[in-house]
């Protein structure tokens, strides 16, 4: 027995490191801290490698382009400088509004809920591996990150922060596995679950009976304590009924498109109805 | 000291360098099949070719990278790439053949092995289902992974001086 175990030594190894392995991929946090503390260390060299190689390539890259297409800047800028006009214009728009909004909200007595705190953090890489679908951005603990905040765009959202290093953190995309919501149907104010599938989204525990059609935009409800309430999360484009299951199979495309990531915004605090901040 | 050094640094540098180039490769929407795993290439290059015990250093290393850039929870493909190692180390040994076909065919069942053990533990614990594509794009990352590791191998080993264990 002792002379097998020592013949095979390194396949016992082997098995105890997998067993090791399996254990802090189903724990969402380990405790090893020395172990934390090496790859904060590797991980802020890395990053800050990576980052200084793809801002050189990217800045001659960008150098060769604005050469060659200095053509079209002129015509581009009067383009660009009518927009703005128009933006300026719809901005004043808003203003206005949200000064109404305002004034409405104090006349029903209702505390003015929109105190969403946040930073925006730009992409610097993705997740090399293919298991999973993430981004890294360029902020981290010191900059107040942590596990489980919101990562949001203007179109809808992005994804969670997942894991936290000194400058930089793992986001998770909203069509990664692991990713799950509480939203709600914005038009029939139905609640379910939006869950990632590694390549697309899917609307779960929604069932045969209740009203829901293509083309429904789903709102997050904040009630999980990370997201601010209605921010969009994706449309509905195809739903169909399972044999012998009382919930309906419903796939979903999200507004944000991940491969035109460039900035988000990561919400600190929301002001959600859980109350919470954004906690794990 | 030079020497000693040697054939850790210039393994360790490909797979930094490798490292840098996929991050890049990645922001310019490259498919994630066609990426190159440089670190675990360069690990199952430590565990087939170096027959030092020192060698367990640079993997930790690797390891490291591994579990920086992939998305799973902390220290999981830390765990997984010493894993990875051991069990190169121990059938190499014990399947030696020395020819290049040996070498694709150990690289390509060793990354298969890893790939089918993280779909099941992803289809354990977070109900992950794979889409019809995934079969394929996964043949696809293996094969070029395999078919780059051989010229890899073979440069290093001029390089750094090291050799195969001799059985």
């Amino acid at each position: 027995m002792r002379k097998f175990v020592k013949k095979n030594l390194r396949v016992f190894v082997s098995i105890l490191l997998i067993v090791i392995a399996l254990q802090f991929s189903v724990r969402a946090k380990t405790p090893f801290t020395p172990y934390r503390q090496i790859m904060w260390a590797v991980s802020t060299v890395t990053f800050f490698a990576a980052d200084t190689f793809t801002k050189s390539v990217s800045g001659l890259s960008r150098f060769m382009e604005d050469y060659f297409f200095l053509v079209n800047v002129a015509r581009e800028n009067k383009e660009l400088k009518d927009e703005v006009g128009k933006l300026r214009e719809q901005a004043g728009r808003v203003e206005e509004l949200k000064s109404e909004n305002e004034r409405l909200r104090v006349m029903l007595r209702q505390k003015s809920k929109i105190q969403d705190e946040g930073v925006v953090a730009r992409v610097i890489s993705y997740d090399l591996t293919p298991w999973s679908s993430g981004f890294f951005v360029d902020l981290g603990k010191r900059d107040g990150i942590e596990p489980g905040m919101a990562a949001i765009l203007p179109e809808g959202v992005a994804g969670r922060v997942y894991r936290v290093f000194p400058t930089s953190s793992l986001v998770i995309s909203i069509k990664d596995h692991r990713f799950a919501i509480d939203v709600r149907i914005q038009r029939t104010r139905l609640r379910c679950i939006l869950k990632g599938t590694g390549t697309g989204c899917q609307l779960k525990y929604v069932r045969t009976t209740d009203d829901l059609k293509e083309g429904d935009v789903l709102i997050t409800t904040g009630f999980e304590g990370y997201f601010p309430t209605g921010v969009q999360a994706g449309i509905v484009s195809k739903t169909r009924e399972e044999k012998g299951s009382i919930f309906r199979r419903v796939d979903v495309v999200p507004y944000v498109d991940l491969r035109k990531l460039e900035t988000v915004y990561i919400v600190k605090g929301t002001s959600s109805p859980s109350g919470g901040g954004a906690v794990r | 000291m030079k020497k000693k050094i040697y054939p850790f640094i210039v393994p360790l540098g490909i797979a930094f360098f490798g490292l840098l180039l996929n991050i890049l490769a990645c922001n310019r929407i490259f498919p994630k099949y066609l990426i190159v795993d440089f670190p675990l290439l360069i690990t199952a290059y430590f565990a087939f070719f170096d027959n030092s015990e020192v060698s367990i250093l640079p993997v930790i290393i690797l390891a490291t990278f591994r579990d920086i850039m992939s998305g799973g929870n902390m220290g999981s493909f830390f765990f997984a790439t010493l894993s990875f190692f051991f069990f190169a180390r121990y059938f190499y040994r014990k399947l030696y053949v020395e020819n290049e076909l040996f070498l694709l065919m150990a690289v390509f069942a060793l990354m298969t092995l890893e790939s089918i053990s993280v779909l099941v533990i992803n289809y354990a614990t977070y109900d992950f289902v794979p889409n019809l594509l995934y079969p394929l794009t996964e043949m696809i990352r293996i094969s070029i992974n395999s078919l780059l590791a051989v010229p890899i191998f073979y440069a290093l080993m001029r390089r750094t001086g090291l050799r195969a264990y001799e059985i």
